[in-house]
């Protein structure tokens, strides 16, 4: 390819150029995503409810509040992660995102779980009531995972299967944090698999089929 | 620390006075190019040319790809354009795509070498064909077929699977739809096929 084949390529795009709108900023998009989940969280919560002993449990369960703590890390730091990863010249906030969002999984699965190992006594809750948390978390997750894809579709995004997992697992896990709260579960295995690795597994189980759908649609003529 | 001009500068973006007036520059003509300013965005990728050349050349372990990912580089921020915010820095944004963009052609790279592994034994006792492949260069049974091919298909085939371009790249390389270049390349896919199954039958030369 040689310098007067770019010359040719730079006017041959000049003469193309339409006026384009310039992407939302990240921290509108962040700020409409989380406004979203406030909306479809108050009216989760408002159809389950909260315990009455919600401020007790706060105030005394570590365990809870770790678990508590790491959702919302990952919630957050997963979304930024995702929006941020789709923008060309936006590495900072990205690199911030992916550390918060491991950070949230390491503190609410690994410290939370062996923290709720040692403290909660509760009795085992049924395998249906796991699958019916996760699914409340992937509910709420829909609409502003939904706002997320849609921001990044319109971005310019590379690493799509990271930025597919980090987003599942943020929206996921700003799901399980309305779950957390209004989940009157406190057994081991519930609030490890069900609340704490919620986004991590809404994550693998989002990518990975997704990724292959992609790769299907995307397939090159000679393969097809 | 005080700036002297030439050094590192106390402003937010951290750059020294001469890279500071071309970010501006840079940023005025791309705000410009998104609202449709053509005359601009053509000053722009202009002169984004020498550093991207720079740019790539670093990253790139021979000097033969650089045009391609140049250009590469050029298309994607002409698909990417519409990401960049006019109030943040242009170069990060710039620079980024070129990094991706490097990566791309360096893993498009190391995957035809070790599809190349794989070609027919016939090649590699051929000792012109073996400098092709040292050089990177296309084997000649292959060289030999796309030759017979008519031009838009080979261009294809070429776009396609030896430069690695995705299909709206390509598409876009070409000046064709991307539905028109996948015909295209099926087309030429076929057309080689046969050839090459008919060399196989009769001996590769």
């Amino acid at each position: 390819m040689s310098e007067d084949n770019t010359k040719t390529l730079i006017d041959r795009l000049a003469r193309d150029l339409a006026p384009v709108k310039p992407i939302p900023r990240l921290r509108a998009a962040l700020v409409g995503i989380v406004a979203l989940w406030i909306l479809v969280g108050g009216v989760a919560l408002a159809i389950r409810g909260l315990p009455e002993n919600l401020a007790h449990v706060l105030a005394t369960n570590v365990a809870f509040d770790l678990v508590l703590a790491g959702l919302v890390l990952t919630g957050v730091g997963g979304l930024v992660w995702a929006l941020a990863a789709s923008v060309p010249g936006r590495e900072g906030p990205a690199n911030w995102g992916r550390f918060f969002a491991f950070s949230g999984v390491v503190l609410g699965a690994g410290l939370g779980g062996f923290a709720i190992r040692g403290e909660i006594a509760a009795p085992s809750s049924p395998f249906a009531s796991d699958m019916i948390c996760l699914g409340w978390s992937g509910l709420i997750a829909l609409i502003p995972g939904v706002a997320a894809v849609a921001y990044v579709a319109r971005a310019f995004p590379t690493h799509r299967g990271w930025i597919l997992a980090a987003g599942a697992a943020g929206a996921t896990a700003l799901g399980a944090i309305i779950v957390h709260l209004s989940c009157p579960y406190m057994g081991f295995r519930h609030l490890l698999f069900a609340h704490a690795l919620a986004p991590a597994i809404v994550a693998i189980v989002v990518t990975i089929p997704m990724l292959a759908v992609m790769r299907i649609l995307e397939r090159k003529p000679s393969q097809s | 620390m005080e700036s002297d001009g030439e050094g590192p500068s106390n402003d937010p973006v951290g750059l020294p006075e001469r890279y500071r007036d071309l970010e501006a520059r840079w940023q005025a003509w791309m705000a410009a190019a998104q609202k449709g300013d053509t005359a601009a965005y053509e000053r722009l990728l202009s002169d984004l040319l020498p550093m991207l050349r720079i740019f790539v050349r670093a990253r790139l372990r021979n000097d033969s790809g650089v045009e391609d990912v140049v250009q590469n580089v050029l298309l994607s921020v002409h698909r990417a354009r519409h990401t960049y915010r006019p109030e943040r820095p242009f170069g990060p944004w710039v620079r980024t795509i070129a990094r991706n963009a490097t990566l791309d052609l360096l893993r498009a790279q190391t995957r035809r070498a070790k599809r190349e592994i794989h070609a027919p034994e016939a090649d590699i006792e051929d000792p012109k064909a073996a400098r092709s492949f040292e050089s990177d260069a296309i084997p000649v049974w292959l060289e030999k077929a796309l030759s017979d091919l008519p031009a838009s298909q080979r261009e294809a085939v070429e776009l396609l699977h030896l430069h690695e371009l995705s299909v709206s790249e390509a598409a876009e390389r070409a000046g064709t739809t991307p539905g028109a270049l996948k015909v295209r390349a099926h087309r030429g896919y076929r057309a080689l096929r046969k050839r090459l199954g008919s060399a196989e039958e009769q001996g590769i030369e």
